[in-house]
């Protein structure tokens, strides 16, 4: 008997930088939040799967890239797609493979500051479910670059996100 | 009758000595200048008698010219006869006085000519008491020498044609004799006289000094004087005739005319004082026999002086003897003219390969005889050309100048012209650096291919030219920093070849990258896509300092150089980070005057230019559509030529699809989302578009942002008079 499990392994799905723009050491609350909203998901092989990265207290938004990782027995990836509400119009994704996974960068071309919302997804990653199996999604190695080209944070106190997905049927 | 006749005379002569009585007293000249004489010998004695009244007709006259000798002559002649002729003389000598005045005692001259009647026929003369020529002559000059006018009468021996001549000289100076000869006959039709010469007489006027000729015939120029014992001898100077302009150092033709047979050879004189003193020309200048003789004369090369030329013919019996005058009794001008400088030689081309030729030319030389031709100082005639084609075997530089030649002297050289035998140099090729972007102090070897003909080669840093040897390499080592342009070029032995194109060379230790600007061209642009794709996963050296600041940012440099610009993000590598510069400071600039590295490598990725434009194909306006088109144009990429709503894709789809659609124009298009029921559950594009291919994704949810339903859903293109329509399954 199949039973189709439901959302788990979640790890870690937020991570929180400094505030764009913004001095962490006097205003240590204040920092840029990135989650995944559905950190859980359970699919068919075959099925195409959407991880939603969020991203809020991001005012003065730039860019960002991060990388990608994931179990590439289990998962293809299709594509990365910039939000229009968040991104505007102006908004621009791009992915690049890499050795273990996948480079994403997203960002606004041009524009000011109050054109940035401060809140909304950052991006969607599109993945393909190619066998049964408890894949990981990794998201590491954050760089959040505000409209003034500052680093939100550093590059060496990135946190990973992760997010699990079931693909298949693994009651058995 | 005969009485009657030289009571006429007397009347006649008195009539016109008495016209000027403010003149001379009638057998005296008063110009203290002129001292008459007289000279008589056998003769014609009328014709004598007709000199001293034409002498005194013509200083009575006080003009300066003979007005009536003719007269006197006429008159003497329609009084012709033998029997009129004593007459005459007792007339004459009646009136000539005793000789008082210090001239030729009168009764000299009256015994001598009444002697001479008496006893000869006076047409005949008489070899007894003909004097001859030389005496004839010298008595002349001593009494022209002694300042007194003479008379002098000549009749040849036993001549059967009849011919007497008579003269009257005087001395106005001491070096000016002028001298008055009568030819009272025409005794040789030969000689080339003007056409109103009188057969039956003649009188030829001998000239000399300074002093303004009275009046002169054109046939003057004639000595007709002859030796007491022979035929008469004469000689007519030609030419010069006086009045020619006689060029200097050219070969110039004296002519003379000569009658009878004796004369053997003249000698030929020159004087350029006036007849003071005289040169000798040419001597024993052979001139045998009646007929017309000349001499090829070397006129020296004297600057512009009047000369007077002197024939004198001597008897080949009685060498040394003068046998004749002289003739050339008005100044000619010898005249120097030397040529000018010929214009400026031409040369068709200055430098020749070897086995080639070249043409020299050159303007004309007025008074020029010849060209000479100086190549490298070696001067040689080429004739009257002005044209020479050289030909050159060997390699080597030829200097040419060119020169008039003249009769006496050879104009100024005219400006020199090069030319130049050299091996054609070729552009080095192959050249080549070992390292475009050395850091300091590290080698960099620059090296070509030998050229043909080079003996050595130049090396020019950043346009400044050295010597570098025959090597056709070398080795360079950079102290500090900077951008060094290095050509190299052939040297040959007279030329200098071609340079090459330049190479740069960058010594570089540190960057400074401004973050987004990734060619450093000094704004943030769509070229920088271009660096982007061109060096995308170029690694090099990161650095520490993060994020992406206007600013900058000290890197050290890469290789090649315009990589390091390309590493926005300072990562150690060119990818997607990069990118995000780009976006971050979109359109900034920065101060780029002073130089720097200019990514100058343009072999862009077409696939991360795809890829790029992957992401910027739907967009419709600001910066991603200006990228847009940017990579449209790079990836040559052309509007579509009609409106076309394309399959979606995925179809069916979950939960997005992407809707495809090309737009030709510019115009406003509708992109709608409606379900089975024909409700608009979205519109995804409402706004003008440009020409070009969209791709717009649908996540699968309504104007409100409500996911919607399973199920069968149309997508709508509307655009001007084009409307498509695409069926959708969504599933879940």
């Amino acid at each position: 008997m199949k039973r189709l499990a439901s959302c788990a392994l979640l790890v870690a799905s937020t991570v929180m930088f400094a505030a764009c723009g913004k001095d962490e050491a006097t205003d240590p609350d204040v920092g840029v939040h990135v989650t995944v909203d559905n950190a859980a998901l359970s699919a068919a092989p075959g099925d195409t799967i959407v991880v939603v990265i969020a991203i809020a207290n991001a005012a003065g938004f730039r860019a960002a890239s991060f990388a990608v990782g994931f179990d590439a027995d289990l998962l293809a990836f299709l594509s990365v797609q910039n939000d229009t509400e968040f991104m505007g119009s102006d908004g621009i994704s791009f992915s690049e493979r890499a050795p273990t996974g996948v480079s994403v960068g997203v960002g606004r071309i041009g524009g000011t500051a109050a054109d940035a919302p401060g809140e909304g997804t950052l991006a969607r990653l599109q993945f393909r479910c190619t066998s049964e199996g408890v894949a990981e999604i990794v998201l590491d190695d954050f760089r959040i670059i505000d409209i003034a080209g500052a680093l939100c944070l550093g590059s060496d106190a990135l946190t990973a996100i992760r997010a699990g997905v079931v693909i298949g049927d693994l009651a058995d | 009758m005969t009485r009657h006749l030289a009571s006429l005379a007397i009347v006649l002569i008195l009539s016109f000595v008495m016209a000027d009585p403010g003149s001379a007293q009638q057998n005296t000249v008063d110009n203290p200048d002129l001292v008459q004489c007289y000279y008589w010998t056998n003769g014609c004695t009328p014709t004598a008698s007709a000199m001293v009244f034409s002498y005194w007709d013509h200083y009575a006259s006080g003009v300066g010219k003979f007005i009536h000798w003719g007269k006197l002559i006429d008159w003497y002649h329609s009084h012709d006869g033998t029997n009129n002729i004593p007459n005459l003389l007792d007339d004459l000598t009646a009136e000539l006085g005793t000789g008082a005045d210090g001239g030729t005692p009168m009764p000299n001259i009256r015994s001598g000519l009444l002697s001479t009647i008496e006893s000869v026929n006076a047409y005949e003369g008489s070899v007894g008491q003909f004097h001859g020529f030389d005496d004839c002559w010298d008595a002349l000059v001593s009494e022209i020498d002694a300042s007194r006018p003479c008379v002098y009468s000549l009749f040849p021996e036993t001549s059967s044609i009849g011919h007497s001549t008579a003269a009257w000289g005087y001395r106005r100076t001491m070096f000016a004799k002028f001298v008055v000869l009568y030819d009272t006959w025409d005794w040789n039709p030969v000689l080339p006289y003007p056409a109103n010469y009188r057969e039956d007489w003649s009188l030829r006027l001998y000239y000399g000094g300074t002093e303004p000729v009275p009046a002169r015939e054109p046939w003057l120029h004639t000595v007709q004087l002859a030796r007491t014992d022979t035929q008469d001898d004469d000689i007519l100077l030609d030419q010069p005739y006086g009045g020619e302009v006689i060029p200097a150092g050219r070969p110039y033709t004296i002519q003379w005319y000569q009658w009878g047979d004796r004369i053997d050879n003249v000698t030929i004189l020159m004087s350029r004082n006036n007849g003071l003193t005289w040169t000798q020309v040419a001597s024993n200048v052979e001139s045998i026999g009646a007929g017309w003789h000349s001499y090829d004369w070397d006129v020296p090369c004297v600057d512009d002086a009047d000369v007077r030329i002197r024939v004198q013919a001597f008897d080949r019996f009685f060498v040394n003897i003068y046998v004749a005058g002289d003739g050339s009794f008005d100044e000619c001008r010898i005249r120097r003219v030397d040529p000018v400088t010929p214009s400026g030689t031409h040369v068709d081309r200055t430098t020749v390969a070897p086995g080639g030729s070249c043409t020299l030319s050159w303007g004309a030389s007025s008074n020029a005889l010849s060209y000479e031709l100086s190549e490298n100082g070696t001067w040689r005639n080429v004739g009257t050309v002005r044209e020479v084609t050289k030909s050159f075997a060997s390699e080597g530089r030829y200097a040419y100048r060119v020169r008039a030649v003249g009769a006496c002297a050879n104009s100024a050289a005219n400006t020199e012209v090069t030319v130049t035998v050299q091996i054609p140099l070729t552009e080095p090729t192959g050249f080549q650096a070992s390292n475009l972007h050395p850091q300091c102090g590290e080698p960099v070897t620059l090296s070509w291919q030998p050229v043909h003909g080079a003996v050595k080669y130049e090396l020019a840093t950043n346009g400044e030219w050295r010597d570098i040897g025959t090597a056709n390499n070398i080795v360079l080592r950079h102290d500090s920093d900077g951008d060094y342009a290095y050509r190299v070029r052939a040297i040959g032995r007279y030329a200098t070849g071609p340079a090459t194109a330049p190479i740069a060379v960058a010594v570089r230790t540190f960057c400074d990258v401004w973050p987004g600007d990734l060619d450093n061209d000094g704004a943030v642009a769509t070229s920088d896509i271009l660096s982007l794709a061109t060096f995308w996963g170029r690694t090099g050296g990161s650095r520490s300092q993060g994020g992406m600041e206007w600013r900058a940012c000290r890197t050290a440099a890469w290789v090649p150089i315009p990589a390091t610009y390309a590493d926005a993000d300072g990562s150690g590598r060119v990818d997607i980070g990069d990118f995000l510069a780009v976006c971050v400071h979109w359109n900034r600039t920065h101060d780029a005057s002073g130089g720097g590295d200019k990514a100058t490598e343009s072999d862009a990725d077409p696939e991360v230019l795809a890829a790029l434009y992957a992401q910027v194909g739907d967009a419709v306006a600001g910066p991603r559509y200006e990228i847009r088109r940017f990579l449209e144009k790079q990836l040559d990429i052309a509007p579509p030529a009609r409106y076309a709503l394309h399959a979606n894709r995925p179809n069916p789809f979950n939960p997005s699809t992407c809707i495809e659609y090309d737009v030709p124009v510019q115009t406003q298009v509708r992109v709608r989302i409606f379900d089975v029921t024909g409700r608009l559950v979205r519109e995804i594009a409402g706004r003008d578009h440009a020409p070009g291919t969209y791709k717009i994704v649908w996540n699968g949810d309504d104007e409100q942002g409500r996911s919607v339903p399973a199920g069968v859903y149309f997508c709508r293109v509307d655009a001007a008079d084009f409307s498509g329509t695409r069926k959708m399954t969504l599933v879940k």
